[in-house]
């Protein structure tokens, strides 16, 4: 059984691996998403829980529904959620990173070269 | 769609008081999750509401009718006991088929084809006796009848806890398949809840007969915080919030909170060096229900 | 989605007849067999001269007993766990009650015509030993009357101790005393014999006159049928052990 982190609405997980899964291209623009009942099924939960995480994605302009058709990607979703999640990079994974090589001391000009040697070697492999 | 209420509810046995002035009210076509420890009254509870038991006190109602010997209510009412209540008893009468032909002929909204549907993926055999049916058989055949019994009020009393975990997969499944294409109410009772917890819509805590808290399931999941830090702080940014359970640790202390752990509060704690994190519907659960004295 | 019909109350006794009922002419049958049997065999050493069938029908009535049992402590429980009202189930009781009495007296009834066909053909003599509303076992009106009074009494008895023992142990226990009361009077009445397999008869009651008899016996029938029903009104059902 797909396992949920059972601190957290079970909706919000599921919206997350939806967008997680537009970003990634898996699901492209224009594209069906599961229908509710599809993905209480897939994911064995109650159908309103599967509603509410569509709830969330249609109020987040991620998705777009077509009466008695479905649930559709929308067309701009991919560059919107990458530009969001750019956002968030910066705010969630590199002021955290500055942060801590501040306390611990070491010089952000160390830090630079360390990345760009990482993104040579990752290059060459 | 059929509103199942209880009004005040109180059922004894003798001195013990096994439901105890309970009021709830299950609106229709959701799938309820009863939770509850061990003797905390589920299934007195579920016994009174569906007409299995006389209350002491209060009312049990479906559609605002009293349940207790209302046929027009009852018959749209299958509460399902791990034992499945069915024709054992009855040589030679007694083999899997004849219980589900007996529900077929006594349910009112029986289905037979979804019925040997059932049977078959629960691996029944028909001409098995009820008598010679393992523990987890037994517990299948319960949940067959409650399935294909299809009432609009259907309750299953921790009748799949027989079942071995595929079985136990596979009335997940059906149950959701089926709810899904005939919507109507259900009620799981549980003291095991990070299995079924997802099945749930809305979520009913019970503790000694009382009722603790009955919330949307998701709604629920948000709704723990645990704040863990110097005692002193802790105390101090939980104060006037319902604190569910604490812990000391020398001069730490760990604090379970219900309830919205709002802006200002959030900023107070973590300016205090408070270490804030979600709780796990599992120990919400615990935590409700660890009440004084514990199960009656 | 199957068509919605909402079973009635009769549903009940089709059931029980045609599950339980049915088998009774099987059950009699069987039991008609190794009385004639014995009989067989008691005859190689020595003459038969009473009627074995008289001593053989003081078993039936455990069996009358037994059904009115079964139906308050296994089916009243199943029923209402399956959707029915206590009212309804035990609306239907009296009903059954009736043909579970009838048909059961009705083959006893036989069971002495057979009898008396056979004794003809073997030249013996079919003599009562004990007293009855009946001085023959061909007088067929008042051998039937009998067995009904007789049956209707221990079919109702059987269901008010069940019942008790079905609600509460100890009320179980004390009904056994209201069992054996109710029975014994219904016997006294109809004679010495028939409170086999008790040898005690209630005092002013015995061998009363048919018509007084009758009327013991029906009161009799009807306050246990009365008693089962306050039994069964608010009758909790159990869980049972699986």
């Amino acid at each position: 059984m797909t396992s949920f982190s059972e601190d957290t609405p079970i909706y919000r997980q599921i919206a997350q691996r939806i967008k997680a899964d537009v970003l990634r291209g898996t699901l492209g623009p224009d594209e069906r998403v599961m229908s509710t009942n599809e993905l209480a099924e897939f994911y064995r939960i109650n159908p309103a829980t599967a509603a509410k995480a569509f709830q969330q994605l249609v109020e987040e302009d991620v998705i777009y529904k077509r009466r008695g058709i479905g649930m559709f990607v929308r067309p701009d979703a991919p560059s919107r959620l990458r530009r969001e999640h750019r956002d968030r990079f910066f705010a969630d994974v590199v002021r955290p990173m500055v942060v801590k090589a501040n306390t611990i001391g070491i010089p952000l000009s160390e830090v630079i070269d360390r990345i760009q040697q990482m993104a040579t070697e990752d290059d060459e492999s | 769609m059929s509103i199942l209420e209880a009004r005040d509810l109180t059922l004894r046995y003798g001195k013990t008081t096994a439901v105890d002035r309970l009021s709830v009210r299950l609106d229709g076509g959701k799938i309820y999750g009863l939770l509850g420890r061990n003797g905390s009254g589920k299934t007195s509870l579920l016994s009174v509401l569906a007409g299995f038991r006389k209350a002491s006190g209060g009312e049990a109602l479906l559609d605002g009718d009293p349940v207790f010997e209302n046929r027009n209510a009852t018959r749209r009412i299958c509460l399902i006991r791990e034992t499945g209540d069915s024709v054992d008893d009855d040589w030679p009468y007694n083999r899997v088929r004849d219980a589900l032909a007996f529900a077929g002929e006594v349910r009112p909204y029986w289905d037979p084809t979804y019925a040997a549907g059932l049977t078959d993926r629960f691996e029944l055999s028909m001409g098995k006796r009820l008598g010679q049916l393992s523990r987890g058989q037994r517990a299948a055949l319960a949940c067959v009848l409650g399935l294909a019994s299809r009432a609009p009020v259907t309750l299953f009393d921790e009748c799949y806890l027989g079942l071995d975990a595929p079985s136990r997969y596979t009335f997940y499944d059906e149950l959701l398949k089926d709810f899904m294409e005939h919507p109507r109410t259900i009620v799981i009772s549980t003291h095991l809840i990070e299995e079924v917890s997802r099945l749930f819509e809305e979520v009913v805590v019970i503790h000694a007969g009382r009722l603790v808290v009955q919330e949307d399931a998701e709604e629920l999941r948000s709704r723990g915080t645990s704040v863990i830090g110097p005692a002193e702080a802790v105390d101090r940014v939980t104060s006037g919030l319902v604190v569910t359970g604490e812990k000391r640790l020398g001069p730490t202390k760990s604090a379970m909170v219900l309830g919205e752990f709002d802006g200002a509060r959030r900023t107070a704690a973590e300016e205090a060096g408070l270490e804030l994190g979600p709780v796990a519907l599992q120990d919400l659960f615990v935590h409700l229900t660890e009440g004084v004295g514990g199960p009656t | 989605m199957s068509t919605i019909t909402h079973p009635r109350s009769s549903i009940i006794t089709r059931h029980r007849v045609e599950r339980e009922v049915v088998w009774m002419p099987v059950t009699i049958g069987v039991f008609a067999l190794v009385v004639a049997a014995i009989t067989a065999a008691v005859s190689v050493f020595g003459t038969v001269t009473t009627s074995a069938w008289e001593v053989a029908s003081q078993l039936p009535r455990f069996y009358a007993a037994g059904i009115g049992g079964y139906l308050m402590g296994v089916h009243l429980p199943l029923y209402i766990a399956h959707g029915f009202s206590r009212r309804e189930f035990m609306g239907q009781s009296p009903g059954y009650m009736l043909i579970v009495v009838t048909s059961l007296s009705l083959l006893m009834t036989l069971g002495y015509a057979l009898e008396s066909v056979l004794y003809g053909w073997l030249g013996w003599e079919q003599a009562l030993s004990n007293t009855h509303l009946f001085t023959e076992p061909t007088q067929y009106p008042l051998v039937l009357i009998e067995f009904l009074l007789l049956h209707a009494a221990w079919f109702t008895g059987g269901m008010v101790v069940i019942g008790a023992f079905y609600r509460d142990g100890r009320l179980g226990v004390a009904s056994i005393l209201v069992g054996l009361a109710a029975v014994l009077a219904v016997e006294s009445t109809l004679g010495s014999s028939a409170s086999a397999p008790f040898t005690v008869t209630v005092p002013g009651m015995s061998e009363l006159p048919v018509a007084q008899a009758v009327t013991v016996g029906v009161a009799v029938s009807a306050v246990l049928l009365a008693m089962s029903w306050l039994l069964a009104r608010d009758m909790p059902l159990r869980s049972k052990k699986s």
